[in-house]
């Protein structure tokens, strides 16, 4: 057993209560600089404090004050009865779908909870194909390649010119459900520039506030890259993916050698992917990777090999799998690359 | 995340005596069928199991919804047995925990690959970098990913000390074990971590980030 097997548990705690004493800081840290674990662990308490933070917890408070109320009817009328259980689980589905619909009637509520229905529903690959549904089916088809971003009235300004393929996925721009709950926490959540900000998506068609002031219905002419990145940050946080990607775009096109833009290279390829768009996504993961090195390398390998198995180019995505498992052979989707590999045969 | 650790092991040093908080007295009602202090209970604990919940699972994932009915279910029918040997919250939590890995298992199983990619969108205006918020969302996805690796006492000891942050002797008593067994549990947990970094030179571009 080395040293750092032995982990010095309780200075941790100490470190994270903010009750270490000097010379105990001293130990732990000599103790941190040989210990990767020990160093890791501290970097993901921090990193999940940031993310637990930051919480849509209202939505849960609904979705468990029902099922609370089918859990205690489970209880009391059987405990171990295995098929009331079952039945309370369902019928606990069925009752928050009515308590959703009636809680459009609360503002805050209805926010809440699209917002963290926006969440869920990013990851369906056709969010705008249910469009009257107001709750999707939580088990979606991920590899379900149908596009939902709206045509852009302007050439691409990332790529010369879109493919036939991407023009032909991308419908027509409908009304999305979820736009209403997306506005009602938009003023809550972006700076009061970004608020008067035009959404640069086409298929936005809220009318343009009209109290703001007139000077902050001017954007910026030069946005910083930094500017264009955190408002795409909010717009994605917001759910707005459209603006988001739009953002991205204009960060690519105004400020292609910032230090933005080699991660937004990855970032909206992925929205792309994630929006049923490999076509305009697959270039941007080889812009990525043709740089050279860079952190996201793992990820754009994956956009890239993703990107292709939706376009259906098994030669290239094959060996895109197979480069992924030579430079990083144990990447958190090595299983779905070896299962990939597995379907599309050996060579 | 303050909220989600618990209070401490609710006994008093002196004499041994297990002390009843206002919130284990709620929960004794509630597993006597009181509907009004269990929703009561439910309502206290629903932000801290949804915490708990996305720490394991991810932001955003689909199963999120999934996993806390189960656990809230689970919960409930687990009150008549409930010992009054930490928080009520504490002890959700352990259920809630157990419910995700679970289910990150059970996928992994079933080679369910939807979660398996960093939150890349996640990119945050929160004073990181671009590049630092993405190297710490794939901390947590490694993390998450060596969870389905685990054995489950391993895995669920190691979410409730790194996800929620709970020292060894809050571990101890929401599980129900010995101090030393969680701190073996926790060494061999982060052993594997170890070896999982070590194994990979790149990843130590995960450890690079300072705040």
């Amino acid at each position: 057993m080395t040293v750092t097997d032995l982990h010095p548990e309780e200075l941790l705690d100490r470190a994270r209560l903010g009750t270490i004493t000097a010379a105990e800081r001293a130990l732990l840290d000599a103790h941190v600089v040989r210990c990767p674990a020990c160093r890791m662990e501290l970097a993901l308490h921090h990193d999940f404090q940031a993310e637990l933070g930051a919480s849509d917890d209202d939505y849960t408070f609904d979705l468990l004050t029902v099922a609370h109320a089918k859990a205690r009817a489970s209880t009391r009328i059987g405990r171990g009865a295995r098929f009331v259980r079952s039945a309370a689980v369902a019928f606990a589905g069925a009752l928050f779908l009515l308590s959703t619909v009636a809680a459009a009637h609360w503002t805050g509520v209805i926010a809440a909870v699209a917002d963290f229905s926006r969440e869920v529903l990013d990851r369906s690959e056709s969010p705008e194909s249910e469009p009257e549904t107001p709750r999707r089916d939580r088990r979606p088809d991920r590899e379900r390649a149908a596009p939902a971003e709206a045509p852009a009235p302007t050439p691409d300004p990332v790529e010369p010119a879109p493919s036939p393929r991407a023009e032909a996925e991308a419908p027509s721009a409908g009304s999305d459900p979820r736009e209403t709950a997306e506005r009602a926490r938009e003023p809550l959540e972006l700076p009061s520039r970004t608020r008067s900000d035009r959404p640069l998506a086409a298929d936005d068609r809220a009318p343009a506030p009209a109290a703001e002031p007139p000077l902050d219905d001017v954007p910026d002419p030069t946005p910083t890259a930094a500017a264009l990145f955190d408002e795409a940050a909010s717009a994605r946080r917001s759910g707005d993916r459209a603006r988001a990607m739009a953002l991205c775009e204009e960060l690519l096109a105004r400020h292609p050698s910032s230090r933005e833009a080699a991660p937004v290279l990855v970032i909206l390829g992925r929205l792309r992917l994630d929006r049923g768009d490999a076509a305009r996504a697959l270039p941007l993961f080889d812009r990525y990777l043709a740089r050279g090195g860079g952190n996201l390398h793992e990820e754009a390998m994956v956009g890239r090999a993703r990107a292709l198995e939706r376009l259906g180019d098994a030669p290239r995505e094959r060996r895109a799998w197979e480069d992924l498992l030579l430079a990083h052979p144990s990447s958190p989707s090595a299983d779905h690359a070896r299962a990939r590999l597995a379907r599309l045969g050996a060579r | 995340m303050s909220d989600s650790r618990s209070e401490g092991s609710p006994v008093d040093e002196e004499d041994a005596t297990p002390v009843v908080t206002p919130a284990m007295e709620l929960a004794r009602r509630a597993a006597l069928g009181d509907v009004a202090c269990t929703r009561e209970l439910l309502d206290a604990i629903a932000p801290a199991l949804t915490r708990a919940a996305r720490a394991v699972l991810g932001t955003g994932h689909p199963e999120i919804e999934d996993v806390c009915q189960q656990a809230v279910i689970a919960f409930v029918q687990a009150l008549p047995s409930f010992r009054g040997e930490c928080e009520p919250q504490s002890f959700a939590l352990r259920i809630g925990i157990r419910i995700a890995i679970a289910s990150r298992k059970r996928l992994r199983a079933r080679h369910v690959h939807h979660a398996d990619v960093p939150e890349l969108e996640r990119f945050a205006s929160d004073g990181l970098s671009p590049e630092a918020s993405i190297l710490a969302e794939r901390r947590k996805l490694l993390l998450r990913s060596l969870l389905e690796e685990l054995p489950e006492e391993q895995a669920e000891a190691l979410a409730l000390r790194i996800m929620l942050g709970w020292s060894l002797e809050e571990v101890a008593a929401a599980t129900s074990a010995p101090v030393n067994t969680v701190r073996s549990r926790v060494r061999i947990a982060k052993d594997a971590l170890r070896r999982r970094i070590e194994a990979h030179p790149d990843w130590a571009l995960l450890l690079g980030v300072t705040r």
